[in-house]
């Protein structure tokens, strides 16, 4: 699935600075985007919910700036999302390894409760992260592997190599794509 | 079915199904209301459990009491013979019936006084704390409560007076009184400077840089982990990202221990042991599952660690595996390498118990709780679980409780003498037993507290 949220706003080397109409525009067309993204990250709808609108917000403070998306916005969106919620597990990465205790605090998580959700379990018992990060935005959002690289900080040939890894794993578990 | 062809039922089925993930979008909140709030406002409504209620704190309080009277009354551990375990790859140590050992129980137990005088030094969203190299100040990480991006550092002297507080997200200490400090743009960008306690200017650097520092300062042979990678810090200078998730660095910081999640093989993983400089391996145990990771810690030569998730010594230079007897299947909360080079390990009930490194229960009376931690100087800390506000300390035998107004988080920060420690408290701390390795863990703690040990 291709999602276009809006046109470049580069031209050449200029950047041009843009209004909160054209923000808003993104804002619309990128609330669902950047929300699966983040929920296929985090797996869980709180955590997708306010890395979303952290996210957005970030952007548009960038935005009003002159610091808008040099690329696809799509793929700016993302990188501000993804960096959100490293950050987010960096800090909270002390206390997450740790068992503290039995209750799970995502358990009510409408999610949880769905039948996705056990494909998505399915496929993370199959896939360590990267690689299912990588498949998501090659084939999901239909990002290109220079833009995933960018995204992932990995080169073109690592995102090749990444998913090429994924696939022959999913071959071997071929009951997941079931 | 060809590769390509695979590779597109793949890809339509990757898409269908994270098309599927819209369905728990939550309605698109008014631009503007998302931009005028200084948090990200949410929309749908999150129960959060109400804290520091009366009602709480007296639970808690009957709670410590059982707690107490249970360890003033707990009978001294059951003296247990040393055996020699059979050398082999994976060995279970079978407790012997009793006889005495050299290294019984001491004659008398502890008696355990209360230690009053702690102090809360700050507040708030508390990230961690971590001492300077030399112990003279210590620096508490907070999450700012109204941008939810920003956090803030405070600076604190050896006896808790404030002195600064510092703008920034992750700090970590460079020597005595120098930091690194990094901050981010409100689009994520990262910026990293360096500066001197006292001086008002910082000199920006870039991540890798010799000036540079561990920005992760649970391990100070790691630069950075996050995502599955991990970079370590050796010579002072970043050696490139490496996967898996890095868990203990060895005492001299020349080896790191690191899970590992394989291809195709989910979210467990198994450990191995890389020299810290070039990743080359040392050792694997990839018969060691792991799905999670409660304590992972090095012995003081290196040469061994214990894996409380499977409560097993792991021998680096034989490969050898000892599991420690009466913990499956859930394993140990902590462990940590006593001064003799036993291990003392605590189970789910906070019961602690000391083993050789044969795997055989040694007979120590040791304080009691679910967490342990040890200083530079054998100060042994026992902290509980839940709601328990108590914790145990032992110094030299000393045996000392000192009761806390919110339970303290396990990862106390000792001082570089072992006399101090600061622990984070908090009640809402709970995440899964067992937590997959890529599922963020939850809520910061609400006051940091520091302690004394006379």
């Amino acid at each position: 699935m291709r999602v276009i949220v809006t046109p470049v706003q580069v031209r050449g080397t200029e950047r041009v600075v843009l209004g909160v109409a054209e923000f808003e525009a993104l804002f619309v067309a990128g609330w669902e985007p950047v929300f699966r993204y983040c929920l296929s990250l985090t797996r869980q709808t709180d955590e997708a919910e306010e890395t979303t609108a952290e996210t957005f917000r970030r952007a548009y403070a960038s935005w009003v700036e002159g610091r808008g998306p040099g690329g696809q916005p799509l793929a700016w969106l993302f990188l501000i999302a993804r960096r959100i919620v490293i950050d987010r597990r960096r800090r909270h990465r002390l206390i997450g390894w740790l068992p503290l205790g039995s209750r799970d605090p995502a358990a009510e998580d409408p999610f949880r409760r769905s039948e996705l959700w056990l494909w998505f379990e399915q496929l993370c018992r199959a896939l360590p992260e990267r690689q299912r990060e990588v498949l998501v935005l090659r084939y999901h959002f239909d990002l290109p592997d220079e833009e995933i690289g960018r995204l992932m900080r990995l080169s073109p040939a690592g995102v090749r190599t990444l998913a090429s890894r994924a696939l022959a794993a999913l071959r071997r578990q071929p009951e997941v794509m079931d | 079915m060809d590769e390509r062809e695979f590779e597109q039922r793949v890809a339509r089925r990757i898409d269908q199904q994270s098309r599927g993930l819209g369905r728990f979008a939550p309605p698109r909140p008014p631009l503007g209301a998302l931009i005028a709030h200084g948090e990200a406002p949410r929309v749908s409504a999150r129960v959060r459990t109400p804290i520091g209620s009366i009602g709480l704190l007296a639970l808690a309080g009957a709670i410590v009491l059982a707690l107490g009277l249970a360890s003033v009354n707990r009978p001294g551990p059951v003296a247990t013979g040393r055996q020699t375990a059979t050398p082999s790859a994976s060995t279970t140590a079978v407790p012997s019936t009793r006889t005495s050992t050299a290294s019984a129980v001491p004659n008398s137990t502890p008696v355990t006084t209360p230690l009053s005088g702690f102090k809360v030094l700050g507040s708030g969203s508390v990230v961690w704390a971590d001492w300077a190299p030399d112990g003279r100040h210590l620096a508490i990480v907070f999450e700012s409560e109204t941008t939810g991006a920003a956090s803030s550092v405070g600076i604190f002297d050896r006896g808790g007076a404030k002195l600064t507080t510092i703008d920034g997200a992750i700090f970590a200490w460079t020597g005595s009184d120098t930091y690194l400090l990094q901050r981010f743009d409100l689009d994520g960008t990262e910026h990293d400077s360096v500066g001197r306690l006292g001086s008002a200017t910082e000199q920006p650097v870039k991540t890798g840089s010799v000036v540079a520092a561990p920005q992760w300062p649970s391990l100070p042979c790691v630069a950075t982990d996050s995502n599955g990678a991990y970079d370590a810090w050796f010579g002072g200078k970043e050696a490139g990202p490496r996967e898996g998730h890095a868990m203990a660095c060895s005492p001299d910081l020349t080896r790191i221990a690191v899970i590992v999640v394989g291809d195709g093989e989910g979210t467990c993983g198994w450990l191995k042991v890389v020299r810290a400089d070039t990743g080359a391996t040392v050792r694997e145990f990839r018969s060691v599952q792991l799905c999670s990771a409660s304590a992972v810690v090095f012995s003081a030569d290196g040469s061994k660690v214990l894996v409380g998730d499977v409560a097993s010594i792991l021998d680096v230079q034989t490969g050898r595996v000892v599991v420690l007897p009466g913990f499956a299947p859930y394993g140990a909360p902590s462990g940590i390498w006593l001064p003799d080079g036993r291990v003392a390990v605590a189970d789910e009930n906070g019961l602690v118990q000391a083993f050789g490194v044969d795997g055989v229960e040694s007979p120590a009376d040791l304080p009691q709780g679910r967490y342990l931690s040890i200083s530079s100087t054998g100060v042994i800390v026992a902290i509980q679980d839940g709601a328990a506000t108590t914790i145990e300390i032992d110094s030299g035998g000393v045996r000392r409780t000192i009761d806390l107004a919110v339970p303290p988080m396990p990862y106390p920060a000792w001082s570089a003498d072992g006399r101090a420690l600061v622990v984070v408290c908090g009640t809402e701390t709970s995440v899964p037993a067992s937590s997959p390795f890529d599922k963020p863990g939850s809520i910061y703690g609400e006051e940091a507290v520091l302690i004394e040990v006379p």
